[in-house]
């Protein structure tokens, strides 16, 4: 049987999603699949989450290769005209193009609907099952994949819990994007200075780096402003950690969709009304943490291990090549 | 003027007519509605703040901000609205609306400094721009990516023939866009762009068949119900910040527990619903599989949804107003 090629491109490194579901691909399915990115970040994020993918200015016969004999080309958040034109061009002419939205509309960094009017012709598009369906209603959801190794360190009754912070940016003033709580830093503040906790906020590591910080970590918090979760609550439960976010209900659902299972989801919701309060009752109850960094973990190993969730992305192959 | 002639009048230039109108000359008997002479004559009745420049040419974009926003008073903020207008004529003389708002005595959102004109040439030769286009311009244009109009929440077009609302309205999940429509040719080329038109104000009699989505559409008639139609809508978009309670739009009961509670931290909205999980591929499948039992909107956004609100009928129109609320940002809570 042939084996399809899959070509994921993606404008960006787009904080490694497209790598994960590119190297479970040739982990767990019969795809041949292999990933490029037109640009790395640019200033301080500059090669951190590039190291495991080919960049178009620095390989690029090998990518106009893979262009030609690319049986699927999968397409992240967007391109522009110039970078269209390179794919047509050097692309077969009965490919099949697959799109994975990523990001909000009307905010950094897409704004625009690129999908639905782009010059390709998308034979499925697809959309991250967390926060961002609601946005692009008609599109099929998709997880992201956790590629770590699962892990758990349960606190003991002697330990400090370490919480473990790291905002990605500082942007304000969306909808979907804020990260920053003023009440969120004021808590944590208080509770590293009356020891309480200790405070890990990692800024500027490379996914490894961080997912080694996070294994030493008891309790993660992703972000308790927007309503979503994002790639932090689900390396957060593959590692074993108290998840604390303000997911709505919306956002769960859209988890329980991709597992298809009305199960709870070990989210700690807090929103920046109920962090000083809900925080400081978890972090003195021990036996609380090590309830729900159980609970994290089980989900992962039991829901989101990479082979359970390539599913998803092998469904859609399966239905484009069959049309 | 016999009725044959006022009809056909009415059919030409429907503006023109109701300029002439008795009830407008009533109206308008202190600020007469004749165009004024010179711009000068504009300017004494008051001053109009010019924020900035638009100018879309075929390959670039280019917008120019001039002034930072004076009023940052934060019980204004839903008002402060940004009025698109050509550059190329003498705007104030030759677009009666705005004159019509300007002149207006009573007109709160001008004298409270929150209505600001942003000047825009088009040179397109095919005036429409596609999404792609509008998404080049956004990757070619840095300033459009730094939410230009944070301090705005309305941009208001009048008789739209381009998509600068259209482009502008993407900067920020903020923006409201509000358009006033008197004539076909305008309203025919904003079907392309309805999806992005969250208010539609537009003169009696015209067919608005194709636009029903659009989450609020208001029909006035005259010199005064286009008046209170823009000063409804801009007092529905502000934010009202001495009480913004949630209301029911549908519930089973008298007194929902805890509410108190949900209104001093400022809940958005609340919901109640059962759901399934069979086949679903998309979020509107998974919208199909619920049953709503309660919905309560915070008043300011409630207001923005009123016209929506008010047409519920069944499970379908409920899922229609939550998915348009969802897309719109409105964090829900779960009761």
């Amino acid at each position: 049987m042939k084996k399809f090629k899959v070509l994921h491109i993606s404008p960006t490194p787009l904080v490694d999603a497209p790598r994960k579901i590119n190297d479970t691909l040739n982990l767990y399915s019969k795809y041949d699949s292999s990933i490029f990115i037109f640009k790395d970040y640019p200033g301080k994020l500059k090669g951190k989450f590039s190291t495991n993918v080919l960049i178009y200015d620095i390989s690029k016969e090998v990518i106009l290769s893979l262009l030609a004999d690319a049986d699927i080309i999968h397409i992240h958040n967007f391109l522009t005209i110039e970078q269209e034109n390179i794919v047509l061009r050097y692309s077969k002419s009965d490919v099949i193009f697959v799109y994975q939205a990523h990001s909000p509309l009307r905010e950094g960094p897409l704004f625009v609907n690129y999908a639905d009017n782009s010059r390709i012709d998308y034979d499925k598009k697809c959309v991250i099952a967390q926060y961002h369906p609601r946005l692009y209603q008609d599109y099929v959801l998709v997880p992201n994949i956790i590629l770590q190794i699962p892990t758990i360190s349960l606190i003991n009754d002697a330990d400090t819990p370490k919480v473990l912070f790291s905002p990605t940016h500082k942007r304000v003033g969306g909808r979907w994007n804020d990260k920053a709580s003023s009440e969120l830093d004021v808590a944590l503040n208080a509770l590293e200075a009356l020891g309480l906790i200790e405070l890990v906020v990692a800024e500027g590591y490379t996914p490894h780096e961080l997912y080694q910080l996070r294994k030493r970590c008891h309790i993660s918090i992703d972000e308790i402003v927007t309503g979503a979760y994002h790639q932090v609550s689900l390396e957060s439960m593959c590692a074993g950690n108290v998840t604390i976010n303000n997911a709505d209900i919306f956002s769960k659902l859209m988890l329980k969709t991709i597992i298809g299972k009305d199960v709870k989801v070990p989210f700690l919701n807090m929103n920046e009304f109920t962090i000083k309060e809900k925080l400081l009752s978890i972090v003195k109850d021990k036996k609380l943490i090590r309830k729900f960094q159980q609970d994290s973990y089980n989900f992962h190993i039991q829901y989101l291990q990479p082979e359970i969730l390539i599913e998803h992305y092998i469904n859609i192959y399966t239905e484009v090549l069959k049309k | 003027m016999s009725l044959e002639k006022k009809i056909k009048k009415l059919q030409r230039d429907p503006f023109q007519f109701f300029l002439d109108s008795k009830i407008v000359k009533q109206f308008s008997k202190s600020s007469s509605i004749s165009k004024p002479s010179s711009i000068s004559n504009i300017f004494e009745v008051s001053e109009p703040l010019i924020f900035g420049s638009l100018k879309i040419t075929e390959n670039n974009l280019n917008l120019k901000i001039l002034s930072k926003v004076v009023n940052k008073n934060n019980s204004l903020s839903g008002l402060t609205s940004i009025i698109l207008t050509e550059k190329s004529d003498i705007y104030l003389i030759n677009r009666p609306y705005i004159s019509l708002m300007l002149k207006e005595k009573s007109f709160f959102a001008f004298k409270n400094k929150t209505l600001y004109f942003l000047e825009e040439t088009i040179l397109v030769k095919n005036n429409f721009l596609s999404m792609g286009v509008i998404g080049k311009y956004f990757m070619t244009t840095k300033i459009l990516r730094q939410n230009p109009f944070q301090e705005f929440r309305n941009i208001i077009s009048i008789n739209a023939m381009s998509a600068s609302s259209i482009i502008l309205r993407e900067t920020n999940p903020n923006l409201r866009n509000i358009h006033i429509v008197d004539n076909n040719t305008s309203l025919n080329y904003l079907e392309k762009y309805k999806d992005f038109i969250d208010v539609l104000i537009v003169f009696d009699g015209i067919d608005i068949e194709n636009y029903k989505n659009i989450p609020r559409i208001i029909v006035f008639k005259d010199a005064k119900s286009f008046l209170d139609a823009i000063k409804m809508i801009l007092i529905d978009n502000s934010y009202k910040l001495e009480s913004n309670i949630l209301l029911p739009v549908i519930t089973n009961e008298d007194n929902l527990y805890g509410i108190d509670e949900y209104n001093k931290r400022g809940t958005e909205g609340l919901i109640r619903f059962k759901y399934e999980l069979n086949d679903i591929k998309t979020f509107t499948d998974s919208v199909e599989n619920y049953y709503i039992e309660e919905l309560y909107l915070k008043e300011s956004i409630y207001s923005l949804y009123k016209d929506m609100i008010f047409n519920i009928k069944n499970q379908t129109d409920l899922k229609k107003l939550l998915k348009t609320t969802l897309r719109d940002g409105v964090h829900y809570e779960e009761i």
